[in-house]
């Protein structure tokens, strides 16, 4: 068990999120080019006081062999949000692909 | 003897026993596997449903968000609104636990809202407009939910993730050790009957030698 807490929140995005997230107050936020943020991403995977890592669905698709390594550790969890447009592009089909993978269904959600 | 996958395996009773011992834990450890993976499997199904909802919830609260820093952008100015950012207090505090469903961990959140008096605007009357609470108020929820899914979707990958562990060993046990356990079985209990006949004949064989003797 880790005797220190985490209690950070981070994002990691576009101009808009990065905006819109520090109106709502959490720890942090950086905006960079989904191709210039693995050095972002690799430096806040080691801070051990960061619980939740905010990032764009863009800099989700552009650092996939990154993000599946950091997510190997319990911390801090990734949450992807959608880019100011607002929805998601492909979030449903990572569950169902998900599924597929576990149980070879694959769903209709 | 004779070998089987096995290796050489000694045709005795000791060892029939001791195979069909191993035989019934097998087939109970795969049963309970079993058990564990049509667990894992309803947790799946009940979770990814409320993933799923999440995220079309987090949709619309950012689309009203967006839509509603746009407007405040026009209004004051995105200068303005970059500064007024610089200000925007914590709603949110949380801290981390971890959970295990069915021997999965996995991480849950606790929030607490910290609403202090008088910090929930944070700008003044005149640099702000309407449309920037509401932005404001919409992102606050969109976090809210992002906390949700955070705690959800890793819980989903991990139960995913479990079920094909499990499904692996299941199949494992199913398909190779049983298969082969059986295997040695039928083998020593074939030999052991032979040997058996072997005996008997070889008794027959005897019997009949003295009787002539004797006559």
């Amino acid at each position: 068990m880790s005797s220190q807490q985490r209690t950070k929140i981070i994002s990691v995005g576009d101009e808009e999120t990065s905006l819109g997230f520090s109106l709502a107050g959490i720890t942090d936020s950086y905006t960079v080019e989904p191709d210039k943020a693995s050095s972002i991403l690799r430096k806040l995977a080691e801070d051990s006081e960061l619980a939740i890592l905010i990032i764009t669905e863009e800099v989700a698709n552009t650092n996939k062999d990154l993000l599946t390594r950091i997510k190997l550790n319990p911390y801090p969890v990734i949450v992807e949000v959608p880019g100011k447009k607002a929805y998601f592009e492909a979030a449903e089909d990572k569950i169902r692909a998900l599924i597929k993978m576990a149980l070879g269904i694959d769903l209709e959600m | 003897m004779s070998s089987t996958e096995f290796g050489k395996v000694n045709a005795t009773r000791m060892e029939l026993l001791n195979t069909r011992a191993k035989i019934r834990l097998a087939q109970k450890g795969h049963d309970l596997l079993k058990e564990k993976m049509d667990a894992l499997v309803i947790e799946l199904y009940a979770i990814k449903d409320e993933v799923h909802q999440a995220q079309k919830k987090i949709e619309k609260e950012l689309a009203i968000a967006y839509q509603s820093l746009a407007k405040g952008e026009m209004i004051i100015g995105p200068d303005k609104i970059r500064d007024l950012a610089q200000y925007a207090p914590a709603v949110l505090e949380i801290r981390t636990e971890t959970i295990s469903i069915m021997g999965v961990k996995s991480p849950r959140f606790i929030v607490k809202e910290v609403e202090k008096e008088g910090e929930g605007i944070f700008y003044g009357l005149t640099s702000s407009s309407a449309q920037l609470d509401r932005a404001i108020m919409y992102f606050r929820k969109t976090l809210k939910t992002l906390m949700v899914i955070a705690e959800k979707m890793t819980l989903l990958e991990k139960l995913a993730s479990e079920i094909n562990k499990t499904k692996r060993r299941v199949n494992a046990l199913n398909y190779i050790l049983l298969p082969r356990l059986r295997q040695t079985a039928t083998f020593i209990a074939s030999t052991l009957e032979e040997q058996e006949r072997e005996t008997f004949s070889r008794l027959k064989r005897v019997k009949a030698i003295l009787e002539s003797k004797k006559a």
